[in-house]
């Protein structure tokens, strides 16, 4: 057994690099100087005034998700399990992106609501609306914390940064541009981020495909040293931890396509935050099906580097194999490659992309937050009826103490590093039935708001039990190793909350029609559910009906190319 | 409407993007014609990685900078703004 050397992760960064490094810096925090002018009330900082076109809101839509936690895991995943990564992508994004922008928006929109909690305040009252907006804003600030903390350990690899002020100096980039500009400079450094994600990874992509012989290169070579189950999307056993065939599409297409999926893309307020700054209802249904497009596409820059990285770099073999590896794991599969394949110059874009896509997250984090606890927790709960000004101040102090909780969540993540997983796994279980809450609302008028809030508990509850069942560290009597036991407990999450609300229907009274209009499907009338097509929104290519189904073909494709 | 609104100028998101897509193009095209040694070669198998990027970069630079000038962005000044609101009926 070849015994490798400690490896050493830092990159050999040199001055042009840094030079391309503070540029963009520079062009970040421009961008919130500016969007500074356009902001005069609460609504232009903590909605970007629902002025922006579908393009710039589409990207940032997907780029609020590219965060670098995603972007490393993806490509570590593309290492590990090859191929079945992209269902994370196809099937586990496209569908609910399009159903989103056809089905859901029109009600999100149409009913003027600025944030998801207020929806479920507006449909359920305020059970319903106290459960999210708290299990959201909570959330919100410690994700960013952990996303704080991820960078600052990347910068420490990498660059040989400490991590304190790894922490601190990107924090203090991320308050200064959304304090100044709102959500307005938070996405389009979403929208610019995206551009250089795609200008690093690219130029990768096609130096590792290079180095492999193409495509049929790294086939051969994957063929060669495994099993080949990297190479077809399905059944992906692996990548689920169920070992059955047939339980592993199931568990694919029911627990990450739909439940997951669905319950992430379609109610995740960082996400629709975006589409609600939108500046028509057009433009809103296109946000989400625009983003889909590229969704469809990048695995190919993200999953492809880790399959090659499984070919090419020796420790990321060693892994595959299970042989000892130097203390290297598949998440640092990405920069190992980076490190390997990309000179001077073209380091410095790619070190750029991973920074950028970071501080993108945690911008989505805090501006997602401070629009839910400035209308949601203290304009519904704390101060009513106070001027405008009043509300951007808020919005503003809000930005600022998320941002200092984050800090704090990142330092002591510093501390305890499993707190990151825990964290993680525990808002996914506030996501989970969420989904199943909105889509019986929206199409049920009998729902009443008793069983907004119960269906809500009851389905995390549900998501939890799952959760204690299959960790080995706590009580682990469900055996599901990979991703199996998060698309298990989302899927019961899922039908608690729906058998519970309909239980709870049946007993209690259900809300005043009158006041439904605009938010359940038989009580909107159809002019309130459909968009202009004149002006900017004309011309059938801006058709969202369209475009999704366009996307919905395109991926069809890809799977049956990939499959 | 004439005269009451202005171009959104130097905020305009396509003219950002074209800027920095723009310089990092001239500086990795520059690096990939003049400055790349025998080693950098070797590091990306043999190719002149940073004049290629450098010279998609720009491609996309001038996609962005002719989209800006050719649909310049109108923004409608505060007195156009303020009419739009209370035709809305807010």
């Amino acid at each position: 057994m070849p015994v490798l050397a400690q490896a050493d992760l830092r990159l050999d960064a040199n001055p042009l690099d840094y030079i391309l490094l503070v540029i963009y810096f520079a062009v970040v925090l421009g961008i919130g100087v500016m969007a500074r002018r356009s902001v005069s009330t609460s609504l232009d900082f903590l909605l970007s005034g629902r002025s922006l076109p579908a393009w710039v809101t589409g990207l940032a839509f997907i780029s609020a998700n590219l965060g670098a936690i995603e972007l490393l895991g993806m490509a570590a995943n593309g290492a590990q399990y090859g191929l079945p990564t992209v269902h994370y992508y196809w099937i586990g994004a496209i569908p609910a992106m399009v159903f989103l922008g056809l089905v859901m928006m029109p009600f999100y929109y149409g009913s003027k609501v600025r944030s998801v909690p207020e929806f479920l305040r507006r449909r359920f009252g305020t059970g319903a609306h106290l459960v999210n907006a708290l299990s959201f804003a909570l959330a919100q600030v410690l994700i960013a914390g952990v996303n704080l903390y991820a960078l600052a350990l990347l910068l420490n690899l990498l660059l040989g940064w400490p991590i304190p002020l790894s922490i601190v100096i990107a924090a203090l980039v991320v308050l200064t541009y959304t304090t100044l500009g709102g959500l307005s400079a938070a996405i389009y450094n979403e929208v610019l981020q995206f551009f250089v994600i795609v200008a690093a990874l690219l130029p990768l992509t096609i130096v590792g495909l290079h180095k492999v012989g193409g495509w049929n290169g790294m086939v051969e070579k994957l063929t060669a040293k495994g099993s080949g189950e990297e190479l077809s999307a399905w059944p992906a056993t692996e990548l689920t931890g169920i070992s059955n065939p047939v339980l592993s599409v199931i568990g694919i297409v029911f627990g990450l396509g739909f439940v997951l999926s669905f319950g992430y893309w379609t109610t995740n307020f960082a996400e629709v935050q975006r589409a609600l700054s939108a500046k028509s209802m057009s433009a809103a249904r296109r946000t989400p099906i625009i983003g889909a497009f590229p969704k469809a596409l990048i695995p190919f820059i993200i999953i492809i580097p880790g399959m090659i990285a499984a070919v090419v770099i020796p420790q990321v073999q060693a892994l595959n194999e299970g042989q000892d590896s130097g203390g290297i794991t598949y998440n640092e599969t990405l920069p190992l490659l980076i490190r390997e394949l990309l000179p001077n110059g073209m380091l410095g874009i790619a070190i750029t992309g991973l920074l950028a896509s970071f501080m993108a997250g945690v911008a989505a984090n805090v501006s997602s937050f401070n629009t839910v606890f400035t209308y949601d927790l203290w304009q519904d709960y704390v101060k009513k009826d106070r001027p405008d000004e009043y509300y951007l101040r808020v919005g503003r102090l809000a930005t600022i103490g998320g941002t200092i909780i984050a800090i704090g969540t990142a330092f002591i993540a510093s501390g305890y590093g499993n707190i990151m997983d825990y964290i993680q796994a525990l808002f996914s279980f506030f996501n989970a039935p969420l989904f199943a809450t909105f889509i019986l609302g929206m199409f049920w008028k009998r729902m009443s708001a008793a069983a907004g809030w119960i269906g809500l508990v009851a389905g995390t509850l549900g998501a939890v039990a799952v959760f204690v069942m299959a960790d080995p560290k706590l009580l682990g009597v469900l055996d599901l190793p990979g991703q199996g036991a998060s698309f298990v407990g989302a899927s019961v999450a899922f039908v608690l909350d729906i058998v519970v609300s309909v239980i709870v229907t049946m007993f209690t009274k259900p809300v005043p029609e009158k006041q439904l209009g605009g938010l359940v499907y038989s009580l909107t009338p159809k002019a309130d559910r459909t968009h202009s097509t004149t002006g900017d929104d004309a011309g059938w290519y801006r058709s969202p009906a369209l475009l999704g189904g366009g996307v919905l073909v395109l991926t069809t494709a890809l799977y049956i190319i990939f499959g | 409407m004439a005269g009451k609104s202005h171009r959104a100028g130097l905020f305009d998101l396509r003219l950002i993007i074209a800027v920095l897509f723009g310089v990092y193009g001239v500086v990795l095209t520059i690096v990939g014609l003049g400055f790349t040694n025998d080693e950098d070669l070797a590091k990306a198998d043999g190719l002149n990685i940073n004049l290629w990027s450098g010279l998609g970069m720009l491609v996309v630079a001038a996609f962005f900078g002719v989209w800006t000038f050719t649909k310049p962005l109108i923004v409608p000044d505060e007195a156009a703004v303020e009419e739009t609101k209370a035709g809305e009926g807010h």
